[in-house]
């Protein structure tokens, strides 16, 4: 990466942390955690499917999107794009539209991840770019590409708008060799909530150990 | 931006059955949800791969809402999840308006509707289905926004059967339902671009008229 497409990625990393502030779908509450359907609490949450009710917020994003692939992929190295269902199907589509590409998305089967779904028509040995809406541990993502490469595609590289950086997702990307760039993570969204004064200093250092043990967290910090 | 010419029913029909969005299968027909068997058999999910589709698809809506509804009429698109939420990205895209989704989810005491994106009360929404066999989703799309406090008059559909049960169901709920094309027109495109014989389209209607009974006689 040089160092102007660094800077550049800072930019959309803090201005993506701020438009998604702004439209709530991400809050913040380290002194009182919420509780995942699944039972895991959490200082922080996160719902990007709010993007598509603000059309502004959804135009920069996917102006991003679009930034991103320019730099770092190039619009010639893609014949695909492809969306997780149902949470990405829309940023998958608006990109599509916008490179004048084919599209498809995947019905990711979390208990058995090589049973996910490919839907729409699909060619055998294609670039496929994948699009992922968030990524916490990364599970529905290696289903996305999987289940393009168990068809014949070929996926090298992912875009994702937010990511909590979490160890088990790094190890993910390793394992399957997929990249995966990224709008904002955790640091640029912790960044901006303190410069905005969403969090206090102090209270930053709660969120991260969160990040590094979700599935303690709730025990160790004493909430349960 | 490339202006694509208006694209009559019969033109659609055709480019459905091109990419094998529209197929016919008499020695094993297709069973619905709803325990309807069919010689028909529709996947317009099919349509997100194909660029040029896709477009003609999008201009299709864009010229209905500007005849029949008016931008102004609307404030917000709803898809339903999965397989309309493209369509639905598209048309909301284009409008520069607000979009969500409805998908429906499996609990222990029967399904679950929920609205993914935000809804505020009074707004006029736009419901967005990919196909209409029975009309049971669109309802619940519909039924699902209602609750919420959304106004919901129109929903659009790229196909449908035009079964009475679907149009039926329509009325019950009061809601305009518009497509881009329909069973009449696609068999008589295929008929004649001979992706059906004769003999086959005599079969089919038969199956139009009586589609509950058709599989068992």
């Amino acid at each position: 990466m040089t160092k102007k497409s660094t800077k550049t990625n800072t930019i959309i990393s803090e201005e993506t942390a701020n438009l998604l502030f702004s439209i709530k779908a991400i809050t913040l509450s380290p002194q009182k955690p919420y509780r995942f359907t699944s039972g895991m609490l959490s200082p922080i949450y996160l719902d990007n499917r709010l993007i598509i009710s603000h059309p502004k917020v959804r135009n920069k994003i996917v102006n991003f999107y679009l930034n991103l692939i320019n730099k770092e992929i190039g619009y010639k190295n893609i014949d695909y794009v492809s969306g997780t269902a149902t949470a990405a199907i829309a940023n998958a589509m608006f990109v599509a539209q916008k490179l004048k590409k084919p599209m498809v998305y995947v019905e990711v089967n979390k208990g058995e991840i090589h049973k996910s779904k490919v839907v729409g028509k699909l060619k055998k040995n294609k670039h496929v770019l994948v699009i992922e809406d968030h990524i916490t541990t990364a599970g529905s993502l290696v289903g996305n590409v999987l289940a393009i490469r168990n068809f014949g595609g070929i996926v090298n590289r992912c875009i994702v708008t937010t990511t909590y950086r979490m160890k088990q997702a790094e190890k993910f990307f390793k394992k399957y060799q997929v990249k995966v760039y990224h709008l904002t993570d955790i640091h640029s969204i912790l960044d901006i909530a303190i410069k905005n004064g969403y969090l206090k200093k102090k209270e930053r250092k709660l969120i991260e150990e969160w990040v590094s043990d979700p599935v303690g967290w709730g025990k160790k910090m004493g909430f349960e | 931006m490339k202006k694509i010419k208006n694209v009559n029913e019969q033109e659609i029909a055709l480019l459905l059955l091109k990419i094998h969005s529209v197929k016919f299968d008499f020695k094993k027909p297709i069973s619905f949800s709803s325990g309807i068997v069919s010689p028909i058999y529709i996947d317009n999910r099919l349509i997100i791969s194909y660029p040029k589709v896709r477009d003609v698809i999008l201009e299709g809506f864009l010229k209905i809402i500007d005849e029949k509804i008016g931008r102004e009429n609307i404030d917000v698109i709803s898809g339903t999840a999965s397989a309309a939420i493209p369509h639905a990205a598209l048309i909301a895209e284009r409008l520069n308006k607000p979009m969500v989704y409805v998908r429906s989810t499996e609990k222990a005491h029967g399904k679950e509707t929920k609205i993914e994106g935000v809804i505020k009360k009074g707004q006029k929404v736009l419901v967005v289905e990919d196909h209409i066999s029975t009309g049971g989703s669109a309802v619940n799309n519909v039924q699902s926004l209602r609750i919420a406090g959304a106004k919901v008059k129109h929903c659009f559909a790229i196909t449908s059967y035009g079964l009475k049960v679907s149009d039926n169901l329509f009325k019950k709920y009061k809601i305009n339902l518009f497509t881009l094309t329909d069973f009449q027109k696609i068999i008589d495109v295929a008929e004649e671009k001979k992706y059906l014989s004769k003999q086959e389209k005599k079969k089919i209607i038969k199956w139009f008229e009586n589609p509950v009974t058709w599989g068992y006689t």
